[in-house]
């Protein structure tokens, strides 16, 4: 599914974990607050009351051996902690934000100048650092601590903010901002400050654990102040005088736990921030529902074919609903033909490609239907048995797939690993053959086994990933947009490979794609998916001589050509969004031709013509779309007035 | 003389460090042209990636300095401009990107990228004017204020997203509209509308449009004029009829035949791969020459310079070498 669909698909953003830590740390933080104010502050001091007495009605938590009440040092221990957390998180985020936008945006010798320095800065070993300076001191002051940590914790929040700031940077919508007519001061405080909160507040957490954590650590042991009670001393005080040793839990016990607490909290409050600023990590909930039918071999495939899809649908678990990204989709492929699956952004294509190897993985799952090849049906094989299918009978070229080469191996050793994990240890000599054939198959050398990927060029790259899909002669490829990034005249040389390739192998081909031009000039057949259905099928130049589906006509209408100019006109409306799906047919709300009935009931694949499938209510009863009635010569304005009445 | 934007002999290098002379790439190849004011026009800069052609729109827009030549606004050095007159640039060149969700800053809804160019340009005096301003802008792109604004981008779709840049530029009333691929990014179905708002800005407003594209079916569409680059510099300019239909120079004419039509009666040509050919040499003429079909030995050592074979059309090819050389290396001469 398209990013911009599943940006859509976000909603809610708060989750239990944010939720959680924000509850823990506002509760210690309300205890810091209002606490003191609430104890008598005389029942901390030493000799207050009776000593070594356990917990009673009397006294909560009990006492210490110094005759303090625990549970009033406990409750005036906290503020002091937690000020040292937050001296040392703003200091570190104040300081790492001027200087990492400083760094970021004017870069320069200034970025030089506060990288450096804050690469020492990061190689300080902080906990023996402050015990250094503390030792050093006449009267340990555990603020001055703080405020080290916060000096030595900013590099790590520069970093982080200068990072972003120069991907922010390199956005258009600063360059947009500029032509809007901000000022570089406003661009910095309007557009790029706004993003920076959420880095800033994780670094500010982190920077709060880290203070906190220093000072405990240098308190414990014993570098802390005597007089103002802190977590940390209190647990330094409680070892010092054997509490353990005494079975005075109620002693060491009160200042872990509330220390636990505040690290759990900050814990969850940072893991939480995550998922609210990156919605996209996948949340897991369920088990994955793949069908099993548990009917193994007994599955008609239809003769002489290679490929059978039927009934295929697959669904999107999001947190706003379930969506089905495939909806009941069937076709075969024929035993080396090749065919071309055309659809937009969200219409299903690639998540078609991946559930047709049974690679989907959460949030998507296959609900329903089956994939035959050789009479097995893929979905509901053993995974060992898929594996061993997977390259041997049918291989996916996935999207970009020459980006999906391990960039620190050679080249010859990517195959390698494939030749192992299908074949098992074959002689040096056979395996080299093999590569060599496999290269001089998409017009390489056999040389370039030697190299790395970032050595060669996209298209030679493209070239790699589509020899190791082919190493092992599968009868059914699929490329999902194999050129997608390549430019038109590489473009045109991968494609005629990956023909004679197929004319070589035989195989049949599945060629998925959104460039109707690209799908005419490779394959024989063509499918139409429109939100998750595919709604025509054919031979590809009939299909684009005689488009039967309104959609289909209108795709091709709208393809620029070379022959002549005439006016641009696009198909009214919006895609559909998945979530909001229209009742009936899908493309009713854009569709021109749409009646009362493709509102409500949704058409069911029919053959008007030999050898062609059709999804729309037009059909049965004629052989051909009806005339359009938007007037296809009256120049641009024609779009916008059909896009305006469709209601864009 | 009213020329708008004046592009003089200019170069970009990248790369290469104090010590290291061998990285550079020439991004920009002494490249002359000239947008008038006076005659609007929609002029492709057409190339795959890496033949500079967002390299020179950024170059023409002050983005970028040139290391040779200069690029002249309203007979104003770029590089040595006022703050005011640089300002004034601005709002009179606006970009339209290829990506039409970054372009949006995901802290604000849609309407910040409609409302800042009105208060920082003052191009209203009152809420009223600014959002009649904005209506009228979104309707020339077919959008429908209703539908779109008080929204967060990601709540938009792609082409809507687009068509709203393409409202956003034109707020700012300007002179050119500088899109990079504007389309490249969007579904197919979509393309049309945004490429046909865009020619509405010309032709109903008289705004110039620079496209820069690697798809020449639909700068052939859009545009009157043409510029294909190759590795920094022009190798073919004229009329999109002239070029296209006709085109002179080898790698025009590869790029041509490359493209698949969606017409299976139409051949699919393009270049057969082949390691072999002259890949590996250098060549210091022609940049083209170690891809060049029909290369001749003095295509390696001198650089070719603009011969026009017909008045509407500059081929930088020395098999045109028997027909006059353009008399001043701007290529917008040969423009309609």
């Amino acid at each position: 599914m398209a990013s911009s669909q599943v940006s859509r698909l976000r909603s809610t953003r708060l989750n239990p974990s944010l939720i959680f830590g924000a509850a823990l740390i506002g509760f210690m933080v309300l205890v810091a607050v209002i606490g003191p104010s609430l104890v008598n502050e005389k029942l901390a001091r030493v000799g207050a009351v009776e000593p070594n007495l356990p917990p009673s009605a009397e006294y909560t938590f009990g006492t210490d051996s110094q005759g303090r009440e625990v549970f009033t040092t406990l409750i005036l221990a906290v503020p002091p902690t937690l000020r040292i957390g937050l001296i040392a998180g703003v200091i570190s985020v104040i300081l790492g934000l001027v200087l990492g936008l400083i760094a970021g945006f004017f870069g320069g010798w200034a970025d030089w100048v506060i990288r450096t320095f804050s690469d020492v800065l990061m190689a300080v070993p902080a906990l023996a650092f402050m015990i250094l300076i503390v030792a050093r001191m006449q009267r340990p002051d555990i603020t001055v601590v703080a405020v080290v940590v916060g000096f030595l914790t900013w590099p790590g929040t520069a970093r982080g903010i200068r990072s972003m700031v120069l991907s922010i940077r390199e956005r258009s919508y600063t360059a947009i901002a500029r032509a809007n007519g901000e000022s570089e001061v406003e661009v910095l405080f309007r557009e790029i400050m706004p993003n920076l909160l959420p880095i800033m507040l994780a670094s500010f957490i982190g920077a709060v654990t880290m203070g906190i954590y220093t000072v405990m650590g240098l308190e414990v042991l014993g570098l802390g102040s005597n007089v103002i009670p802190s977590l940390g001393m209190m647990i330094f005080w409680s070892q010092r005088f054997s509490a353990v040793l005494r079975g005075m839990y109620w002693w060491w016990g009160p200042p872990i736990i509330a220390i636990a607490l505040i690290f759990i909290g900050l814990y969850f409050l940072s893991f939480g921030l995550d998922r609210f600023i990156n919605p996209a990590i996948p949340v897991r909930r369920s088990r994955p529902r793949q069908p099993r039918n548990r009917s193994p071999v007994s599955v008609s495939a239809a003769p002489n074919a290679a490929l059978e899809v039927k009934n295929l649908s697959v669904i999107y678990e999001t947190p706003a609903g379930v969506v089905k990204a495939v909806d009941d989709v069937s076709f075969t492929l024929g035993p080396g033909e090749r065919m071309g699956l055309i659809g937009e952004s969200g219409s299903g294509k690639t998540t078609m490609a991946t559930a047709i190897m049974r690679l989907s993985r959460p949030p998507a799952y296959i609900v329903g239907g089956q994939v035959l090849l050789g009479g097995q049906d893929l979905l509901n094989l053993p995974d060992r048995e898929l594996s061993r299918l997977r390259l041997k009978e049918i291989a996916l070229m996935p999207q970009a797939a020459m980006n999906s080469l391990n960039p620190v191996v050679r080249i010859g050793a990517q195959f390698e690993d494939a030749i192992a994990t299908h074949l098992g240890r074959l002689p040096r000599k056979q395996v080299d053959d093999m590569i060599t054939q496999a290269l001089t198959k998409v017009g390489l050398k056999r040389e370039m086994a030697r190299r790395f990927p970032h050595q060669l060029s996209g298209g030679m790259k493209q070239r790699v990933a589509m020899a190791i899909a082919t190493l092992l002669h599968p009868k059914v490829i699929i490329a999902d947009e194999p050129t997608s990034a390549l430019d038109v005249v590489v473009q045109q040389q991968v494609m005629h490979t990956l023909g004679r390739l197929q004319e070589e192998l035989g195989a049949a081909v599945l060629l998925i794609g959104h460039d109707m031009g690209l799908i005419t000039q490779f394959a024989d057949s063509v499918g139409v998916l429109y939100a998750g259905k595919l709604v025509e099928r054919g031979n590809v130049q009939e299909v684009l001589d005689n488009p039967l589906h309104p959609y289909t006509r209108m795709l091709i209408d709208s393809l620029p050509t070379l022959d002549g100019k005439r006016a641009l006109v696009g198909i009214p409306g919006l895609p559909p969004e998945l979530l909001k799906l229209p009742a009936g047919c899908a493309f009713h709300p854009r569709c021109p031709f749409a009646m009362d009935r493709c509102r409500v009931e949704t058409p069911a694949a029919q053959s008007p013509l030999a050898g062609r499938q059709v999804a729309c209510h037009l059909y049965p009863g004629r052989d051909g779309l009806p005339p359009l009635e938007v007037q296809i010569d009256t120049g641009s304005q024609a779009a916008l007035a059909v896009d305006k009445q469709a209601g864009a | 003389m009213s020329n708008l934007i004046q592009v003089q002999n200019v170069s970009k290098l990248f790369g290469g460090g104090l010590l290291n002379r061998s990285d550079i790439t020439i991004a920009v190849d002494q490249v002359t042209f000239t947008l008038s004011d006076a005659h609007p026009t929609i002029t492709a800069i057409a190339g795959e990636s890496g033949s500079g052609k967002t390299t020179l729109s950024l170059l023409m827009m002050g983005h970028l300095r040139p290391d040779s030549g200069r690029v002249l606004y309203r007979d104003q050095d770029v590089a040595r401009m006022s703050q005011d007159q640089r300002r004034a640039m601005r709002r009179e060149v606006q970009p339209i990107f290829q990506d039409p969700y970054a372009a949006y800053n995901p802290f604000y809804r849609v309407d910040h990228v409609l409302q800042m160019p009105i208060k920082r340009f003052s191009l209203a005096h009152s809420k009223a004017e600014a959002n009649t301003l904005i209506g009228e802008a979104m309707e020339m792109v077919g959008l429908r204020p209703a539908e779109t604004l008080g929204r967060y981008p990601h709540q938009l779709s792609g082409g809507q997203r687009q068509r709203l840049m393409v409202a956003r530029a034109l707020l700012c009333r300007p002179k050119v509209v500088m899109a990079d691929e504007p389309v490249s990014m969007v579904d197919a179905s979509l393309r049309a509308t945004i490429l046909a708002s865009l020619r509405r800005l010309f032709q109903d407003l008289g705004i110039s449009i620079i496209y820069i594209t690697h798809d020449l079916t639909t700068a052939y569409q859009i545009a009157e004029n043409i510029m294909i680059m190759y590795s920094g510099a022009v190798v073919e300019a004229g009329s999109v009829d002239q070029v296209i239909r006709n085109p002179q120079h080898p790698y025009t004419r590869l790029l041509i035949s490359s493209i698949p039509l969606p017409d299976k009666r139409k051949r699919w040509g393009g270049q057969e791969v082949d390691e072999n050919t002259s890949a590996g040499r250098k060549s210091r003429g022609c940049r083209f020459a170690n891809r060049c079909p029909v290369v001749m030995e003095e295509c390696w050592s001198e650089k070719p310079p603009l011969f026009a074979p017909d008045e509407k059309r500059a081929v930088a090819c020395f098999r045109y070498r028997d027909n006059p050389v353009l008399p001043t290396p701007d290529v917008s001469q040969v423009f309609l």
